[in-house]
């Protein structure tokens, strides 16, 4: 209910948990008993309708409300027929237990069929079921997706930022005549926005340790390359 | 088939009334306790803030004692 029907944060979450409690307990209080699923139904598209951009699946609400108005006529046109042949005598009740042992092993074996385990119990409906009506606009990622593009591009950016650095610090080592040409302020200008990027993730900010390390070396040869320009 | 209506009514407004006062309370606590932390950078130092925050979730926390002590018959 709290994904398929509503994307869910922890705040909304509370809110409908308390109004959801609220509304059973007052309703027992007063004698009269509230369907707790429709309570808890209820107030999850009312939190979710209420947040700034709203991602109740009025789809699947709709199809749930569908199945309430089919459940109760359903159900009694059921027991009605049970009642009929369980009445008829001993061989009625044996009809009716086989008959419901049947349906139910029927509806195990086809829930058997994707089973839902601890593995895909938080999944995305847009991953599992495909319904016409899904907007996809909002989140349609499972968070353990998200997660995993975000690392994606942390390293990807710390392995970007590992390598550029390495390239601007050979050149101060390799080519001393073309750092000389290069005044002292433009070199320290060059230092930090090497060094800023490197914040951007845990692997790129060891890189930066490291690389701060021996660029202290290189800013005391850039004192250094001040006397090779008076040797030249 | 009658329907106390009055019951049904007296239902609907308590829900009202319990979900908005302590949902509103415990969100206005958080927000304060937050602002707390976040002004302070996490020192454990007393503030205004501080206070009025832990009286908001106190007084969402009573509030839901109180709509217990309604049920509970053999507590009046």
């Amino acid at each position: 209910m709290g994904k398929g029907l509503v994307d869910l944060r922890s705040p909304q979450g509370f809110a409908a948990e308390t109004t959801s409690a609220a509304a059973i307990l007052a309703s027992a209080h007063m004698g009269f008993g509230l369907s707790t699923t429709q309570v808890c139904s209820g107030s999850v598209i009312g939190v979710g309708a209420g947040r700034k951009l709203a991602t109740v699946r009025w789809g699947k609400a709709r199809r749930m409300v569908y199945g309430w108005l089919l459940t109760l006529p359903a159900t009694a046109l059921f027991g009605a027929i049970a009642a009929a042949v369980a009445l008829t005598g001993p061989v009625g009740v044996l009809i009716v237990l086989v008959a419901l042992l049947a349906g139910a092993g029927a509806i195990y074996a086809i829930s058997r069929r994707t089973p839902v385990t601890h593995v895909n119990v938080n999944d995305s409906p847009d991953v599992t079921v495909s319904f016409g009506r899904t907007s996809t606009s909002t989140t349609p990622e499972s968070p353990a997706a998200a997660c995993a593009a975000t690392q994606q591009t942390i390293t990807l950016s710390g392995t970007a930022t590992a390598t550029t650095p390495v390239e601007t610090a050979t050149p101060p080592n390799t080519g001393a005549s073309a750092v000389i040409t290069s005044t002292g302020p433009a070199a320290s200008t060059t230092a930090p926005t090497v060094v800023t990027p490197l914040t951007v993730g845990p692997s790129a900010r060891q890189v930066g340790v490291r690389e701060t390390g021996a660029r202290t070396p290189a800013d005391d040869t850039i004192p250094g390359p001040a006397s090779p320009g008076g040797q030249q | 088939m009658t329907i106390n209506w009055g019951a049904l009514a007296l239902v609907a407004m308590a829900t009202v009334v319990a979900a908005v006062s302590i949902v509103g309370l415990f969100s206005l606590g958080v927000a304060a306790v937050t602002a707390h932390q976040r002004s302070r950078g996490g020192a454990a130092a007393w503030s205004l803030t501080l206070v009025a925050g832990y009286a908001c979730i106190a007084a969402a926390g009573l509030i839901a004692v109180y709509g217990l002590y309604l049920m509970v018959p053999q507590l009046h």
